[in-house]
C-alpha cells in the first residue's frame, strides 16, 4: 500500500526537534516570500529569508538545548532506570521548569537506589542470621554425642573406689566443666531455634504496663526506683506481644542488676524516626538507669551471643542478643547510650507499619 | 539373678560405648549396633528385657523401630534416646507407645533410672493392645484428614497432639502418624481414595524428617 503524502512526512518528522525546525523553516518561508512577491525585489526577499532563516535555527537551537534536549534524555533515563539500571545521566541542568523536573528526577533516583541498596543489606543480613542459626544448631546437635562419651565416662571413673583425693578432684572438675557446656549447648539450640511470631495489634504502653509490675518488686527490694513515663497518644502497633514482653523484661533486669541501690530506672515511650537516615515514622521505649554504665570497649559486643560480664553461672548472656533479635524481626533496633559511672539507656525503636 | 538384657540403637559409636560402659557396671548385659535395620531385627529374634534407640538415624528411624518392634513384643518397652533439640518428638513418641526418654548427654543416674523404670513398669502393666480395635475412628480420622487442611497441618506439626482428642490407642495412633496403609487396612478392608490420601501422602517422609526422626 503506497504511503499518502501525510503519511511519509509523518514518518520523516517524528521527533519534536525535526518537527520544530521543519515548522520554523516553514514559518520564515511563508515571512519571507510574499516580500518577494509584492517587492517584487529578489535581493530584498532574500535578505529576509535569510535573516529569518536565521532567526529560526536561532530559536530553534535554543529550544532544543532548553527544551527537547533534556526531555530527551529523561525519556531515556526513565528507560534505563526501568529496565534496573539506576546510574543515569539527565544532562547539564537547564534553567527553566524542565530544569525542576531535571533535579527531581536524580532525587528520585536516588532515593531508589538508596531503598534498594538498604533492602539488599537487610536481606542479606537475614540471611546470614538464618544460616547462623542453622550452623548453630547442626554444630550444638553434633557437640551432643561426644558429649555423652565425656560425661558418662567422666562419671564412670568417678565411681571407682581405687582413686585418690586428687584424681576424684580433678574428675570432678572435669564432670562440672562438661555440665558446662551441656548447658551452653542448650542455651545455643534456644537460641538457633526461633519462635514463630504472632504478630497482634498492640499499644507500646499496655505492654510496658504489664511488664513493669513484673520486675518492680525485685527493683524495690534492691533499692532502686522504677518510674514510668509514657507517652500520651501512641500509635497501635503489630506485635507479638509475649516476645515483646520478653525483650522488655530482660532489658529491664539488666537495668536493675546494673544499678546501686538508691538508683532509678526511669521507662519512657514516645513518637521518634528511626535512628538511621532513612527517618521512618516510629515509636519508641527507652529504659535509663543510673547504673555503673558499660565500658566502650564491651560497647560492640553487647549484642553478641554468649557475652556475659555476670559471674559463672549467672546467665548465659543470651538475653540482649534474642531480644535484638526479635525486635529486628520486628523491623525494629536497639540503640545504647552508656556512661560509665553515671548510667546507661536503651532505646527500642520500632516501626508503625510492620515489615517483615 | 538373671542379668537383664539391652539393645542399643544408635548411629552414633560413642553413644553405643558409653551405654554399654554404664549399664555393665551394674550387671546389665548390653548389645549395640549402628544400624536401625538390624536393630529392628534383632529386636524381633532375639530375647530383651528393654530397647534403647536413637531417634534420627540415616536407615530407619527411631518412630519405625518403636512400631515394628511393639507390634512383635507388646511388652517390650522401648525408651527413645534423644539430643536436645528433639525433646518435642521423644515426648510425642512416650504418646505413642514409648516408655521413656533419655536426653543426650546424660549421667549414668539418669540411664539407670530410665532403665530399670521402665523394666518394672513393662513387668508391672498390661500391655497396649497392637491390634486395630478403633476401627470407625480410624476412618473418621483419615475422612478429615482427607479433607481438612488445617487438621493435615496440626498432624504435620503437632503429632500425636493432633489425635488428642480422638479415641485411638498408642499403636493406631503410630500406624496412622507413619502411615501404614497395609496394617490399617488387615483390619479396615480397603480404603476409599479419600481415605488413602493421608496414608499415601510423601509428605510423610517429610514429616519423619521435621519431626527429627
Amino acid at each position: 500500500m503506497r504511503d499518502s503524502f501525510l503519511q511519509k512526512c509523518s514518518r520523516i518528522l517524528n521527533t519534536t526537534r525535526s518537527r520544530l525546525v521543519a515548522s520554523f523553516v516553514v514559518i520564515t518561508l511563508l515571512v519571507g516570500i510574499p516580500p518577494l512577491i509584492i517587492e517584487g525585489s529578489f535581493v530584498a526577499s532574500f535578505f529576509v529569508l535569510l535573516a529569518g532563516m536565521v532567526l529560526a535555527a536561532l530559536v530553534a537551537s535554543v529550544l532544543a538545548g532548553r527544551i527537547v534536549n533534556p526531555l530527551s534524555r529523561l525519556i531515556h533515563a526513565s528507560q534505563e532506570v526501568s529496565e534496573g539500571h539506576l546510574s543515569i545521566d539527565v544532562g547539564p541542568i537547564v534553567s527553566c521548569e524542565i530544569g525542576l523536573l531535571q533535579t527531581h528526577f536524580l532525587r528520585m533516583v536516588d532515593v531508589i537506589r538508596r531503598q534498594l541498596m538498604d533492602a539488599e543489606d537487610r536481606l542479606l543480613h537475614s540471611e546470614t542470621q538464618a544460616s547462623i542459626g542453622r550452623l548453630a544448631a547442626g554444630v550444638a546437635h553434633e557437640i551432643n554425642n561426644p558429649l555423652t562419651g565425656v560425661l558418662a565416662y567422666t562419671h564412670m571413673l568417678l565411681r571407682r573406689k581405687d582413686l585418690s583425693d586428687e584424681v576424684r578432684s580433678d574428675l570432678e572438675t572435669i564432670a562440672q566443666a562438661t555440665e558446662r557446656i551441656k548447658k551452653i549447648v542448650r542455651g545455643l539450640l534456644d537460641f538457633s531455634r526461633e519462635t514463630k511470631l504472632n504478630p497482634q495489634p498492640t499499644d507500646l504502653n499496655s505492654i510496658a504496663l504489664l511488664s513493669i509490675p513484673l520486675m518492680r518488686n525485685q527493683a524495690l527490694v534492691k533499692g532502686v526506683d522504677v518510674k514510668f513515663n509514657p507517652a500520651r497518644h501512641l500509635p497501635m502497633l503489630t506485635l507479638d506481644r509475649s516476645q515483646f514482653q520478653g525483650v522488655l523484661l530482660n532489658i529491664l533486669m539488666n537495668a536493675v542488676d546494673a544499678t546501686e541501690p538508691g538508683g532509678w530506672i526511669t521507662v519512657s515511650t514516645g513518637l521518634s524516626e528511626s535512628p538511621d537516615h532513612l527517618a521512618r515514622k516510629g515509636v519508641v521505649i527507652a529504659i535509663e538507669d543510673t547504673g555503673c554504665g558499660i565500658p566502650t570497649e564491651n560497647m560492640d559486643k553487647l549484642f553478641e551471643p554468649f557475652f556475659t560480664t555476670k559471674e559463672i553461672g549467672q546467665g548465659t548472656g543470651l538475653g540482649l542478643s534474642v531480644s535484638l533479635g526479635i525486635v529486628q524481626r520486628h523491623g525494629g533496633t536497639i540503640t545504647v547510650k552508656s556512661e560509665v559511672g553515671k548510667g546507661s539507656t536503651f532505646t527500642v525503636w520500632l516501626p508503625v507499619e510492620i515489615q517483615s | 539373678m538373671k542379668k537383664k538384657r539391652v539393645l542399643v540403637i544408635d548411629d552414633e559409636q560413642i553413644v553405643l560405648d558409653s551405654v554399654r560402659k554404664v549399664l555393665a557396671q551394674e550387671d546389665y548385659e548390653v548389645e549395640g549396633t549402628l544400624s536401625g535395620g538390624r536393630g529392628l531385627e534383632w529386636g524381633i529374634q532375639k530375647e530383651y528385657d528393654v530397647v534403647l534407640t536413637d531417634i534420627r538415624m540415616p536407615d530407619i528411624g527411631g518412630m519405625l523401630v518403636l512400631r515394628d518392634i511393639k507390634r512383635a513384643k507388646p511388652s517390650l518397652p522401648v525408651i527413645i534416646i534423644t539430643g536436645y533439640a528433639n525433646v518435642q518428638s521423644a515426648v510425642q513418641a512416650m504418646k505413642l507407645g514409648a516408655a521413656d526418654y533419655i536426653e543426650k548427654p546424660f549421667t549414668p543416674d539418669q540411664l539407670f533410672k530410665a532403665v530399670e523404670g521402665a523394666i518394672e513398669s513393662a513387668s508391672k502393666g498390661s500391655p497396649e493392645a497392637q491390634e486395630l480395635v478403633h476401627k470407625e475412628e480410624m476412618l473418621r480420622v483419615l475422612e478429615r484428614a482427607g479433607t481438612d487442611s488445617d487438621f493435615v497441618y496440626k498432624l504435620l506439626h503437632r503429632w500425636a497432639d493432633a489425635l488428642e482428642e480422638y479415641h485411638l490407642t498408642g499403636p493406631e495412633k503410630l500406624a496412622l502418624l507413619t502411615g501404614d496403609i497395609e496394617w490399617i487396612e488387615k483390619y479396615t478392608g480397603p480404603l476409599t481414595p479419600k481415605q488413602r490420601k493421608w496414608l499415601e501422602r510423601p509428605m510423610s517422609a517429610e514429616m519423619l524428617r521435621s519431626f527429627g526422626w
